[in-house]
């Protein structure tokens, strides 16, 4: 067997944030590598930095033994690495017989040729039936083929395959799975990037894991999934317990008992069977939870699986396509974003999302923007001030220059601003360092004691069901288990859902 | 030495209403996306609205620019409720071609209204100077530039301090986390449009003592507006003003000390390489 | 990887390869009848090299803007270099003006390659902004530098020799020139349609990141769109400069004609074969029937199309025809 691909020391930065930290990669001929890891592992960075759609910052890269560091992305499509985009990029406007033609052109100049390669291709895909349709009209699992079938026209060595089965229904992607075996039994070499974690185990001869830009473990599916750095990195730390300062609220008092006297006083979220979709690509499939009163509830899953999407979906930046969004009396599915926030929901987003050109304290001010809460401005901010002593210290300081962990605080709080009932938020500790993952849990659970309702989606399974009153599992934008935190925290069904065993 | 002196004052004067321009098309860029190829005729519009004032109520063009940039306002918010919201999700050429089109129905209404003759305002200071020490000032021109530096620190007050200039820029760096700290961004987009019209109408009114006012003068001032906002950074409201001040005395000394009719070239030039070699504009930060 | 053989039989497979509802064959059916123009419309010939002229170059235009989808809002460059050399060098060196049409296209290639490979890395609204910028300049420059061009005060073309015992001021020799050049630039569109180096430019313009992993080269084809584009539209100045007779940088190379031409072929529907011809009948003819209500030159009827058109059939008029013919 022969070497295919092979990096040497690759590192990508952008600004300051190591995205891919010196990987050293190689695939042999003929293998299927699975390249797995929890959110901004850098997984799609390392594809784009293979494909030459990026350019790396430092490190070397060989395709079969020839450098390929500087090429550019089109004649490294020439010599044979063929991929398929995340973001799926057809050619709108084309239809899906043109979108494979020009692919085909690369290999056969000759027009006749470049057909029937392009229709031999088209068949095998079972896309023949949509040839003459434009590629704008296909549903997702077409287009995600259509991707597929048009890295493949260029007789790839190397396959790139970048989450080809996240959002197919089981159907769909048993489809996908097969075609992705046949197409390495003609002679394709492939890798692939894949959420699901049931048809990358099932299908990969090897794993690579990526962590916060490094390769952090390497080995047979079975290997990696009972490898305890793996764990880690999807599920967390278990060192929480003891380094979580001790409250007044005790870790093991159900929820219930401490908030009774609250319990009447606030609106319940509560979705019913909701759907949502980004386009064409349906993300909830029929999502149905409740969040009461004082309650934290937690909110977890797998990348890709929805989280993010249900919150967004309650804070309107996304379309209900069907099902219902209540908080209190109100139909939530009816509004617009900003008279959600009217209401009392808050959402402090993932990736915080601050106004970075602005200092701290107009980020906060920003939070105040509404009637309601402008003349409790003072107030708030002095209430946020207290709860985040260092933003005080900041509050002339420009956002953009904030730690991480600073921005978090400061995303945070800005969420608190605008006096909120019920507080969502979205991976509030992705990306920090373990001691302020720590500081994020013990601020959170501070919120809720001040009476707000917080949902909390978070990566860290482990920290955030034992802080949960209640948590949701949710699985390719489906609720599929529902219980008390800590009950969930020993529950095997969760570490499938994660690890896919 | 003195002739230089007066040639960069000059700069200066005409730069400030520059900044202004681009100002206005700066934020309609930073909020919505938009480059508004209408920009110049904007300008104009304000021109005319100027004159008709001027001519109907016979008072100092000076008194009538509240109402000028009122009438610039309401025009703004209602061409963007009407025309740019609907396509606010199409791709970017369709903005771009809505708003040439925006451009050429407005500046052909001001030539079937006014007429293809150019026209001039006559008031009795048009012509009148006055001097500090050997350097010679415009009167005309002083009242204006004593305007633009009145509406820029006003407008800096706006953005900066106040709850709408924050609701400005939060939506200009990031319109979903503005949502969510329940900011009308809609609200916010048409706001903009309207203070981007009625600035634009606002220079037209200042540019007057010292132009002919012509319907078919507009394309002139999108890209003297363009070439602002790209030296100082397409979004960057503060940049616009170095922008347009050095856009003011470039095109004054070009003028001056190479060669009058190609005073429009040496503008055009620094656009050309600053879109090519800085395209975050000269005083922008690059983003990440 | 190994090619096992299949049918190339199935009837979608063969539709999905010959897409676009327009073939050769309308091509030259659509040109045919408009041959008939200047024996059915004997009085508004004018008119009707006009509109045959201005939808030439639009289509001209759409190789670039269309089918690559580059919008360019510099292409009277094209128009008035074509002009300008043919004229100078029939009145300076004596030249027929078919070879100095010609040299024209020279000129334009040269300058267009310039251009491109400067300004080709920009995207967006950036390559529109940056093609102003450069048909401003050249304006100014072909404005001043009067010792070549004669600066403000324009060139005349007070006579030229016959072509083929034919007289180039003679109407109808010109709308039939301006049908060749139709014709050419139709068929080269056509050809785009189904060419490799056709679906080269339209998967850069659907997306450029998506095409280079199929190992396209966008500069490369980019910049090769913009030399045909701007060589067809040389030729169009230089029968545009005949046709007027009498011309001044300040109308070759303005704005407001670059523009024109952008909006003609996106009123009609930008990356079709007969979207410009369309947009030109509709804007060429809309504005005349206007001068005869509004006396003066009036662009009002391109903008309200326009504006129109983006609200209601942001894929242009062409294609509003062929969703109604569909229904």
């Amino acid at each position: 067997m022969s070497e295919v691909l092979r990096t040497e020391q690759l590192r990508k930065l952008f600004g300051g944030l190591v995205a891919v930290n010196d990987v050293e990669f190689a695939v042999e001929e003929g293998e299927i590598v699975g390249l797995i890891g929890p959110n901004g592992a850098g997984k799609t960075t390392f594809f784009n930095l293979v494909s030459g759609a990026m350019r790396v910052s430092s490190g070397r890269i060989f395709f079969q033994g020839r450098e390929i560091t500087h090429a550019p992305a089109y004649q490294r499509a020439e010599l044979g690495i063929g991929r398929t985009f995340q973001i799926m990029k057809p050619f709108p406007r084309l239809t899906v017989m043109e979108n494979l033609l020009v692919g085909a052109y690369l290999r056969h100049p000759n027009r006749h040729a470049a057909v029937r390669w392009a229709a031999e291709v088209i068949e095998m895909m079972g896309l023949a039936e949509f040839a003459s349709a434009s590629a704008r009209s296909l549903t997702t699992a077409g287009r995600k083929r259509l991707e597929v079938a048009r890295a493949l026209t260029l007789s790839p060595t190397l396959l790139l395959l970048d989450e080809v089965v996240a959002g197919l229904n089981p159907v769909e992607a048993e489809g996908t799975v097969e075609l992705i075996r046949r197409i390495r039994d003609r002679g394709a070499t492939i890798i692939m990037v894949e959420h699901v974690m049931r048809v990358i185990m099932g299908l990969s001869d090897r794993i690579v894991v990526l962590a916060n830009g490094s390769n952090i473990a390497e080995g047979t599916p079975q290997q990696v999934a009972t490898n305890p750095d793996v764990i880690t990195a999807y599920l967390g730390t278990h060192e929480g317990r003891d380094a979580r300062p001790q409250a007044t609220w005790s870790p093991g008092t159900p929820a219930g008992e401490n908030h009774s006297a609250r319990e009447d006083t606030g609106p319940t979220l509560a979705l019913r069977r909701v759907q949502a979709a980004y386009g064409d690509v349906q993300v909830l499939w029929d999502v149905s939870l409740e969040v009461r009163p004082g309650e934290l509830v937690a909110l977890i899953g797998a990348n890709g699986a929805g989280k993010t999407t249900t919150l967004r979906t309650v804070a309107r930046l996304l379309r209900v396509r069907d099902g219902e969004v209540q908080f209190g009396t109100n139909r939530l599915d009816q509004m617009s974003s900003h008279d959600v926030v009217n209401l009392g929901v808050a959402m402090v987003p993932e990736g915080r999302q601050l106004f970075n050109q602005m200092t701290v304290e107009e980020n906060l001010l920003t939070g105040s923007s509404l009637a309601r809460t402008r003349t409790l401005r003072r107030t708030n901010l002095d209430r946020v001030y207290t709860l985040f002593p260092l933003l005080r210290e900041r509050r002339r300081q420009e956002a953009s220059t904030l730690s991480g962990g600073e921005q978090q605080m400061l995303a945070i709080g800005r969420g608190l601003m605008s006096a909120p009932r019920l507080l969502m938020l979205d991976e509030p500790s992705l990306g920090l360092a373990p001691t302020i993952v720590e500081e994020v849990f013990r601020v959170v659970q501070d919120i809720r004691r001040e009476g707000i309702t917080v949902l909390l989606v978070e990566q860290n399974v482990q920290q955030a069901l034992r802080i949960a009153d209640r948590a949701y599992v949710i699985e390719s934008g489906r609720i599929v288990l529902e219980g008390p935190g800590p009950e969930l925290l020993q529950s095997a069904e969760v570490r499938r859902a994660y690890l896919g065993i | 030495m003195v002739e230089f002196i007066q040639i960069v004052v000059n700069g200066i004067f005409t730069g400030g209403v520059y900044a202004i321009i681009g100002i206005g098309l700066s934020l309609i860029f930073g909020v919505m996306r938009i480059v508004n190829f209408a920009h110049g005729v904007f300008l104009v519009v304000g021109m005319f609205t100027t004159l008709f004032f001027f001519e109907r109520l016979h008072v100092d063009p000076f008194l009538v620019i509240p109402l000028v940039v009122l009438v610039g306002g309401l025009l703004g918010v209602i061409v963007e409720r009407s025309l740019l919201e609907p396509i606010a999700r199409a791709p970017e050429h369709a903005s771009i071609l809505m708003t040439v089109g925006i451009g050429l129905v407005l500046s052909n209404v001001l030539l079937f209204t006014f007429g293809d003759a150019p026209q001039i305002i006559n008031t009795r200071y048009s012509t009148s100077t006055w001097h500090l020490g050997p350097i010679t000032f415009s009167t005309a021109l002083t009242i204006s530039f004593f305007l633009t530096v009145v509406v820029i620190s006003g407008l800096a007050l706006l953005l900066g301090r106040t709850d709408l200039g924050r609701a400005i820029r939060a939506a200009a760096q990031n319109a979903d986390a503005a949502e969510l700290q329940g900011i009308n961004t809609r609200r916010v987009r048409s706001l903009v449009f309207g203070m981007g019209f009625a600035l634009a109408a606002l220079a037209g009114a200042l540019l007057l003592p010292q132009l002919f006012a012509h319907p078919s003068i507009g394309p002139t001032y999108t890209l003297k507006a363009f070439i602002v906002t790209v030296l100082g950074g397409m979004g960057n409201v503060a940049g616009a003003i170095g922008g347009g001040l050095l856009l003011g005395i470039t095109e004054s000394l070009g003028a001056a000390y190479v060669s009058s009719s190609y005073r429009d070239v040496f503008g055009l030039a620094a656009f050309l390489l600053v879109l090519l070699l800085r395209p975050a504009g000269l005083f922008g930060r690059s983003r990440t | 990887m190994p090619q096992t053989p299949l049918s190339v039989s199935h009837p979608a497979v063969r539709r999905g390869v010959n897409a676009g509802p327009w073939s050769l064959g309308w091509v030259l059916v659509v040109l045919a009848v408009l041959a008939f123009y200047p024996v059915v419309f004997r009085n508004f010939l004018t008119l009707g090299v006009t509109i045959v002229l201005f939808a030439g170059m639009a289509t001209a235009w759409d190789v670039l803007g269309g089918w690559t989808g580059q919008l360019s809002l510099g292409h009277a460059v094209f128009v008035g270099i074509g002009a300008y050399t043919m004229a100078l060098l029939v009145l300076r060196a004596g030249v027929a003006p078919w070879w100095g049409a010609m040299a024209g296209v020279g000129a334009s290639v040269v300058v267009a390659a310039m251009w491109g490979a400067v300004t080709f890395r920009l995207r967006g609204p950036y390559f529109a902004l940056a093609s102003i910028a450069v048909a401003e300049m050249t304006r100014i420059v072909a404005n001043n530098w009067a010792s070549l061009t004669g600066g403000a005060e324009g060139v005349s073309l007070p006579s030229l020799p016959r072509f083929l015992e034919l007289d180039l001021f003679n109407r109808r020799v010109e709308f039939y020139i301006a049908l060749v050049l139709l014709g050419l630039a139709v068929v080269a569109a056509s050809w785009l349609q189904r060419s490799r180096f056709g679906y080269h430019l339209q998967a850069i313009r659907e997306d450029e990141d998506a095409a280079m992993a199929v190992g396209i080269n966008p500069t490369r084809d980019k910049v090769l769109a913009f030399l045909a584009s701007a060589a067809l539209t040389s030729l169009g100045g230089s029968l545009y400069g005949i046709f007027l007779g009498f011309f001044e940088p300040r109308g070759m190379f303005s704005l407001d004609l670059s523009v024109q031409l952008a909006l003609m072929a996106y009123i009609g529907g930008v990356g079709t074969l007969f979207g410009p011809l369309v947009g030109a009948g509709l804007l060429v003819g809309g504005s005349e029937v206007l001068r005869i209500y509004f006396p003066g030159k009036s662009l009002f009827v391109y903008g309200l199309l326009i504006i129109l058109v983006v609200l209601f059939a942001p894929d242009g008029l062409g294609t509003v025809v062929r969703r109604v013919r569909r229904v």
